[in-house]
């Protein structure tokens, strides 16, 4: 009995010894190295590049935040719908002589943003535990070939519409109306 | 004390059952072997025959994956100053379930792998040669370029998907995997929107990605597991 209790204090013992050695303070390295790329982004003529970073509990979540932001960016660097828009409220606070004019001014801006984009891809890609999270840091490169291509689809169906509005009876009468006010600037004329 | 008890466990458990991995399970490039495929399966209680039996079958769904799967659905969020939240996502894989009985009855069982918790099948439609019983330990080995570099070439589309640590390792493997397949399908065509609203006082913006893309004749060229940050990486490539 004495001995089986002293076995038990025993293993406990070593239990201890391992449980406190595993308590050490997680090495410096975890979420402190930022890669060069994120910080330096590669320049070339032939891509558009976007990094980003993001972080959650979920580790791909975190790569998920990321790779849309830094898409959603080439989105924004191929084609972007800026609408500023400005407002101006003027209030007047209280009664006679004691009234006061606030002028608030304010100024929005929205940016759309709605891009197909073709052959963008995840270039480097680093994940890291920070805390309790992870963060991960992306790059995304798209080929300005694909965003020229993009944007000749774009002119073209530009063109296939306006082909299209030509050959309606709508242009036709447009056409007509501009013909007949030319013809009456010329009788003017004469 | 609890803490020291799961040490315990995992210092037997890393004696048991090493970090190691057949080559071809790693590297499947490395074999001349051809259009290969890998099944998982969790471990039967007695003996590990059906356990290799339903890593076959699965190896079976994923050569329909490799040779074509349609990879649909969409993903958003919305980013204010407190940070970027997410809206949710409905991504779907549709296999063609039509040439399930011919795939079964034309792949074959090349080699296995029996893991701590998991039991990997190697198949093909045509027997190899090539293939040897090499192991590799991943503690002992130098983590691939390909993990933080991913390739990119004029003949290939790349992608790498990863996973955290499950408690079944085969959940992390397939996780792996079916991230690399919708990462390569948004590398090919994705569709983004974005809302972006700045004033003065606050910021605001939603994020929408859409993918609608068939990936044919796919191919896992890469399998890591970093068992420090506990992460499982997959390498995927399709042909242009």
């Amino acid at each position: 009995m004495k001995r089986s209790l002293t076995a038990l204090l025993l293993l406990i013992s070593v239990l201890y010894i391992f449980g406190c050695s595993s308590s050490k303070p997680l090495p410096a390295t975890e979420g402190g190295a930022v890669p060069d790329w994120y910080l330096n982004t590669p320049q070339d003529p032939n891509y558009l590049f976007a990094p980003s970073t993001a972080s959650s509990k979920d580790l791909q979540l975190a790569v998920d935040k990321a790779v849309t932001d830094a898409r959603a960016e080439i989105g924004r660097q191929v084609e972007t719908q800026v609408q500023g828009l400005q407002k101006k409220f003027d209030e007047e606070v209280g009664v006679g002589e004691n009234s006061t004019l606030l002028s608030q001014f304010t100024q929005a801006t929205k940016t759309v943003v709605n891009q197909s984009l073709n052959g963008s891809n995840v270039q480097k890609k680093e994940v890291l535990k920070d805390g309790e999270n992870w963060r991960a840091y992306v790059l995304v490169a798209y080929p300005i070939g694909a965003a020229n291509s993009a944007l000749m689809e774009q002119i073209k169906k530009n063109e296939e519409m306006y082909t299209r509005f030509r050959s309606s009876q709508t242009f036709e009468e447009l056409d007509k109306e501009v013909q007949k006010y030319e013809d009456w600037k010329d009788k003017e004329n004469k | 004390m609890f803490r020291g008890i799961l040490v315990l466990l995992g210092l037997i458990n890393n004696i048991i059952f090493p970090q190691v991995y057949k080559a071809w399970f790693l590297n499947p490039l490395d074999y001349g072997c051809g259009n290969t495929v890998i099944g998982y399966a969790n471990r039967s209680y007695y003996g590990d025959t059906s356990a290799i039996k339903n890593a076959f079958l699965n190896a079976c769904e994923n050569y329909l994956k490799q040779h074509q799967v349609y990879f649909s659905g969409g993903q958003a969020f919305w980013t204010t100053e407190a940070g970027t939240y997410w809206m949710g996502n409905n991504f779907t894989e549709e296999i063609d379930t039509s040439i399930i009985y011919y795939t079964v009855s034309n792949l074959k069982i090349l080699d296995t792998l029996i893991a701590a918790d998991f039991v990997a099948v190697l198949a093909a439609d045509k027997s190899c040669s090539d293939l040897n019983d090499i192991t590799s330990n991943v503690n002992s080995l130098k983590a691939p370029g390909w993990i933080s570099d991913i390739p990119h070439d004029k003949s290939f589309y790349y992608a790498v998907g990863l996973a955290p640590s499950y408690y079944l390792e085969r959940s992390s493997w397939e996780e792996a995997e079916k991230i690399a397949r919708r990462n390569l399908a948004s590398n090919i065509n994705s569709k983004v929107k974005s809302l972006e609203k700045k004033t003065e006082r606050e910021y605001q913006e939603i994020k929408n990605e859409d993918i609608a893309v068939m990936l044919k004749n796919s191919q896992i060229i890469g399998r890591w597991k970093d068992t420090k940050k506990k992460v499982f990486y997959v390498l995927i490539r399709m042909p242009k």
